[in-house]
């Protein structure tokens, strides 16, 4: 199976402290540290184990600044045979549709059997990559995938759904799957694969190959923090009198 | 821009290693130290990962890759979990590196072969034998070579399929590779203050036969010492982060006389001291690996590496100890765990004040 995996290079913000730069629009990156999507690592993975199963190749794309080939060197290093990186910064003001459309003008031009992203990126959680891309390379597509398994050209692809529910989908392929995060364990690179594709050539697009023009429905405004609420209330007294203010309280919210 | 430059191939490893530490590591911290052993499971993810071989040559199954990618590895595991970075600063640089530079082929065949595969090699610290008094004696009467003696600390011994056996001799000491299960030979539990889960054990040999192609003369014994004190300092320097990590997080949100101890003078002088231990730590570890990687001396460098970063992770997870107040000393905090592991480092080497001894030695030349 010819397999592609739609990579982003994203801030690790769980743990961090963010702040929103001058302009409104961004966030400060400065002090952030960088990694592969969480959820692109599982789509990875699960090409990875396709890819094991059934041979072939992965292409890994990633859409970013020069940085972002770190990332898609550590995609090389855990199973991907080639990789490209889209110039992101000879493209303004990405969004989810802009994105796909740039992913589809590489990709028109590569076989697939299947295509995989993550369901969302860390960053914007715009969740539209997957579907948008789908629908302009005219191909199927399952979003929050937890399942893939391949036989007799068909996929079987279980979604995971509201309230613990499971929809199971036959699909034909080619297809998108936009991948779930904890459907599978993904490898850490070994250290030795990494030196092998420190080494690799890594193919990059940009605007001199990709001559469409971008127009998209929506443009960022602005980025702000929530504003802080009343601060918390510790109730005091016997557990007796403390459950029984708890329980007035939440009835006074309308939240029971 | 800094002196210590890392090539793409080493940031990577950096980042690699340091999600591996993160995400396997960092959740169970004080299940690994409160059971005294790294889980079986990471302990495989280590070794898949190439880490226990990461010096020796990808011919013999190894990472093939050099003493500043060393140290990054070891900086990074050092910070979540020194016990297992000291597993793998002894695995490479007191067992690895003296097979290959000094191993007769069969050896490097037979155990570079096996430590490029994973396989964890326990090693018996001179400090340990020296302030004991006790020690392993080689007896060549009658059939064969036997070694007898006994020792209270095997690093790694656990862990370990065999164990490199100090033996006093003429010119120094030499080693003898021994697989685990030879005659005579008996490991037993041993105790430490810090780096708990690193697998040291007692050990017990009477009448243990060796072999005299699985020794390693003194000269390969003296280099590797000299080598493993910058895997130590590397090791060292990620407890010292790890301390000034603790110690920024608790001082911005611990508030007291309603603010945040972070601004008051005392405890932004004390964080500013971490800083120095770590950033001159950074430059004394990875100015001796880059010695070490040109095929320069570098035992002054590993020295002085070793002197600043070991010292600098006692002084530093100290400071964080005095940061948190009483929380520091209760195990609800890692740093009283850092302080320990920090101390144990300091000594299993070589004591500071031999350390110093051998430059003053040199410098008085």
């Amino acid at each position: 199976m010819d397999l592609i995996v739609c990579i982003k290079r994203v801030p690790q913000t769980a743990e961090a402290e963010v702040k929103i730069d001058a302009s409104g629009k961004d966030i400060v990156r400065d002090r952030l540290t960088f990694d592969m999507n969480e959820a692109d690592s599982y789509a990875l993975e699960a090409a990875i184990l396709l890819k094991e199963k059934f041979g072939g190749t992965i292409t890994a794309i990633s859409l970013g600044t020069a940085d972002a080939e770190d990332t898609l060197r550590i995609a090389l290093a855990k199973g991907a045979d080639n990789a490209i990186r889209i110039k992101a910064e000879e493209f303004a003001q990405l969004d989810g549709f802009k994105t796909a459309a740039l992913l589809k003008e590489v990709i028109k031009d590569i076989t697939f059997d299947a295509i995989f992203t993550g369901c969302m990126a860390t960053d914007d959680s715009y969740y539209q990559v997957g579907p948008v891309l789908a629908e302009l390379l005219g191909v199927g597509h399952a979003t929050l995938v937890s399942k893939v398994e391949v036989a007799d050209g068909k996929a079987q692809v279980n979604r995971e759904l509201e309230g613990g529910l499971i929809e199971h989908l036959e699909m034909s392929l080619p297809a998108v799957f936009a991948v779930q995060t904890g459907i599978n364990e993904p490898r850490y690179a070994s250290l030795i694969a990494i030196r092998r594709a420190a080494g690799k050539e890594i193919r990059v697009v940009g605007r001199e190959e990709i001559s469409i023009e971008l127009k998209s429905n929506s443009t960022l405004e602005g980025l702000f923090l929530p504003p802080v609420g009343k601060r918390a209330e510790i109730l005091s007294g016997s557990t007796d009198e403390i459950s029984t203010k708890a329980a007035t309280i939440i009835k006074e919210k309308g939240l029971i | 821009m800094s002196i210590v430059k890392m090539n793409s191939e080493q940031k990577l490893i950096r980042n690699e290693v340091k999600k591996f530490a993160s995400a396997e590591l960092d959740p169970i911290n004080s299940d690994i130290e409160r059971e005294g052993r790294v889980p079986e499971a990471i302990l495989a993810k280590t070794a898949q990962m190439g880490l226990f071989g990461l010096i020796i040559p990808e011919k013999y199954g190894g990472s093939g890759l050099d003493g500043v990618s060393l140290c990054v590895a070891l900086e990074e595991l050092g910070r979540s979990c020194s016990s297992l970075a000291l597993v793998v600063a002894v695995n490479n640089c007191l067992i690895a590196q003296p097979i290959l530079k000094f191993g007769s082929a069969s050896m490097q065949e037979d155990y570079l072969r096996r430590l490029g595969k994973g396989m964890i090699g326990g090693y018996v610290p001179f400090s340990e034998i020296e302030t004991q008094g006790k020690g392993f004696i080689l007896d060549e009467r009658g059939n064969g070579r036997q070694v007898s003696g006994t020792c209270d600390v095997v690093l790694s011994g656990e862990l370990a399929e065999f164990i490199a056996i100090p033996v006093k001799e003429r010119d120094g000491r030499s080693l003898y590779l021994v697989d685990k299960g030879q005659a005579g030979m008996v490991v037993h539990p041993t105790a430490m203050m810090g780096l708990r889960a690193s697998g040291a054990v007692g050990l017990g040999c009477q009448g243990t036969p060796v072999i005299q192609d699985n020794r390693l003369n003194p000269e390969a014994v003296e280099y590797s010492l000299e080598f493993a004190r910058i895997g130590y300092s590397a090791v060292a320097l990620g407890l010292i982060r790890a301390s000034l990590d603790c110690a920024l997080k608790y001082s911005k949100e611990r508030k007291q006389f309603g603010r945040a101890i972070c601004e008051f003078p005392m405890v932004r002088e004390m964080l500013a001291e971490i800083k120095l231990c770590e950033e001159s730590s950074r430059l004394a570890v990875y100015d001796a690996a880059s010695r070490f990687d040109g095929d320069e001396d570098f035992k002054m460098a590993a020295r002085v590496a070793c002197l600043t970063s070991c010292d600098g992770a006692v002084a530093s997870a100290l400071k964080a100890i005095q940061i948190h107040g009483g929380y520091g000393y209760t195990q609800d905090y890692p740093v009283e765990r850092y302080f320990r592991d920090a101390k144990s480092l300091q000594l299993l080497g070589e004591v500071p004040v031999n350390i110093k001894s051998r430059i003053a030695q040199e410098i008085l030349l």
